[in-house]
């Protein structure tokens, strides 16, 4: 192409080269000189963005990059194996401090009785327990006084006209055991949050009606087998007689027919009246649970 | 032989001259890195008018082309000391000016004011302009800026990436090494590229050329 035409023409490389001569003139270097030395030292005084440091550092450390990467590696996974090993003997086996499911961190521990001061905390433990379980006592290995489960605050929020009414019902069954109050029993016998929940509500019965409250503890105990069949003594009849004014008219009449009695017979139908309310006791639930039940052809519905 | 001097030989076996001058490039260079300010001021004086040239081809705009070169500079002495003497000092220049260029030109896409700068007359444009015409006076001054007019149309039309091939190889004079070494293609790709866009531009010439 660089050839010469014979028809005298200029080739596309020639005419492209023209464009070399296309020049400013000198007076134009001047001023691109000026403006030149103006953008270097605007460019000296700015400061650098704070990036092209890290990008700089980034250039320097890129031959250490890989073990400074598994050195990082190493220490963030010595410091996880470190967080998850469970220390022992401080109090706490077994809890995890990794195993935090739920955040929520309760304080518990014995609480202050009547004899101390409120402000005085004798022995807390942080633990991370779950608030939708409900309070329960701490199990311990060593054998605990039965004062000290009396003395000790339930955990259930009992009405103020029945205090310390839980433990009042659990120390009643402490004689069908073979315990009397103020025994050293091992903690396996303190009772299970159902069965303090029990207790509290028998002894709110109690209360409420204390004519109920023998054939209450008569049925409870007959059911745990603990307790024999107590024979009404001209005492307990003189107790009954004495809260008289407390209970209705309609159970003053029932006590007037049982004073009519003798008192071997009286006892005989107290027996026959408690046995009588716990077997229809148990017929109710039964029918209940019979109507629950729906039976039709090969379908059984439960209902609830 | 090092590695250095190997790429060297690579980059610039076009021609042996431009081997003296990427060495004395390079002594400026290690001035500047020892803290010689002054010795990139016979680097800029040295390589503006080529640096300007081959901005001003790019952008047909001798303002953005005025900016676009002292950016360049700006960089490249903020930068100085990055440069390891892998390549030539002027390859390494090319290469920042003419991503700044590219960067410019995508970002301006849309606008496009041309301002061109005088065609000096001189042997070359003279024989070149004889052989389009037999005009004299007012004429051919007017018919040499119709015709500067077409080249930079003709050079407009080409897509970003062929109008800087033709530029460094047509105008600048750089060798397909060079040109894939400061666009960062194969020499394959400055061939072929290099191939077309000549194409485009014989058919936008060709009243003016012989075809």
């Amino acid at each position: 192409m660089n050839s010469p035409d014979p028809t005298g023409k200029p080739t596309l490389e020639s005419l492209l080269r023209l464009k070399r001569f296309e020049r400013p003139d000198p007076e134009f270097w001047q001023q691109f000189e000026g403006e030149l030395r103006r953008k270097q030292l605007a460019a000296t005084i700015e400061p650098k963005p704070w990036w092209l440091g890290l990008a700089a550092l980034s250039r320097k450390a890129a031959p250490f990059g890989l073990p400074a990467g598994a050195a990082a590696a190493l220490t963030l996974a010595a410091v996880s194996l470190q967080t998850t090993v469970w220390s022992p003997g401080d109090g706490n086996e077994g809890v995890s401090t990794v195993a935090s499911a739920n955040p929520t961190t309760t304080t518990t521990g014995v609480l202050p009785t009547e004899a101390q001061p409120a402000d005085t905390v004798i022995a807390t433990s942080s633990v991370i327990e779950d608030v939708s379980v409900p309070p329960i006592l701490i199990a311990s290995s060593a054998p605990v006084a039965v004062e000290e489960s009396v003395a000790t605050e339930p955990a259930v929020s009992a009405p103020a006209s029945v205090p310390f009414a839980l433990d009042v019902a659990l120390v009643s069954l402490l004689p069908g055991i073979g315990l009397q109050k103020g025994d050293s029993v091992p903690s396996l016998v303190e009772p299970t949050p159902s069965q303090r929940h029990i207790a509290y509500n028998l002894a709110v019965a109690e209360q409420e009606h204390p004519m109920l409250g023998g054939v209450f503890g008569l049925r409870l105990a007959r059911a745990d087998g603990i307790v024999a069949a107590p024979e009404q003594s001209p005492e307990t009849r003189s107790v009954s007689e004495a809260t008289l004014g407390e209970i209705t008219p309609r159970t003053a009449r029932l006590l007037a027919l049982v004073d009519a009695t003798p008192a071997a017979e009286a006892a005989v139908v107290s027996a026959n009246i408690a046995r009588e309310q716990a077997v229809r006791l148990n017929d109710d639930i039964l029918y209940a649970s019979a109507n629950r039940l729906g039976l039709g052809g090969d379908r059984l519905s439960i209902r609830f | 032989m090092s590695i250095i001097t190997k790429t060297l030989d690579k980059t610039l076996i076009a021609s042996p001259e431009r081997r003296q001058e990427a060495d004395s490039d390079l002594q400026l260079v290690k001035r500047v890195q020892a803290g010689d300010v002054a010795a990139f001021d016979a680097l800029i004086l040295k390589y503006r008018e080529r640096l300007f040239g081959v901005l001003y081809n790019l952008t047909s705009n001798r303002e953005d082309a005025s900016d676009l070169a002292q950016e360049a500079f700006i960089k490249s002495f903020q930068s100085i000391n990055r440069f390891q003497g892998q390549s030539a000092f002027f390859t390494w220049l090319y290469r920042i000016a003419v991503n700044g260029a590219l960067t410019h030109l995508r970002k301006n896409r849309l606008r496009s004011f041309f301002s061109f700068e005088k065609m000096h007359d001189e042997d070359h444009v003279s024989e070149v302009i004889n052989q389009l015409t037999d005009k004299r006076s007012a004429d051919r001054a007017a018919f040499v800026s119709e015709l500067q007019e077409k080249l930079n149309e003709a050079l407009q039309k080409l897509s970003i990436k062929h109008r800087t091939v033709v530029t460094l190889h047509e105008i600048d004079g750089l060798s397909h090494e060079e040109i894939a070494e400061v666009v960062g293609c194969s020499v394959g790709t400055v061939r072929s590229r290099l191939h077309y866009a000549k194409q485009l531009l014989q058919a936008e010439l060709k009243p003016y050329i012989n075809a």
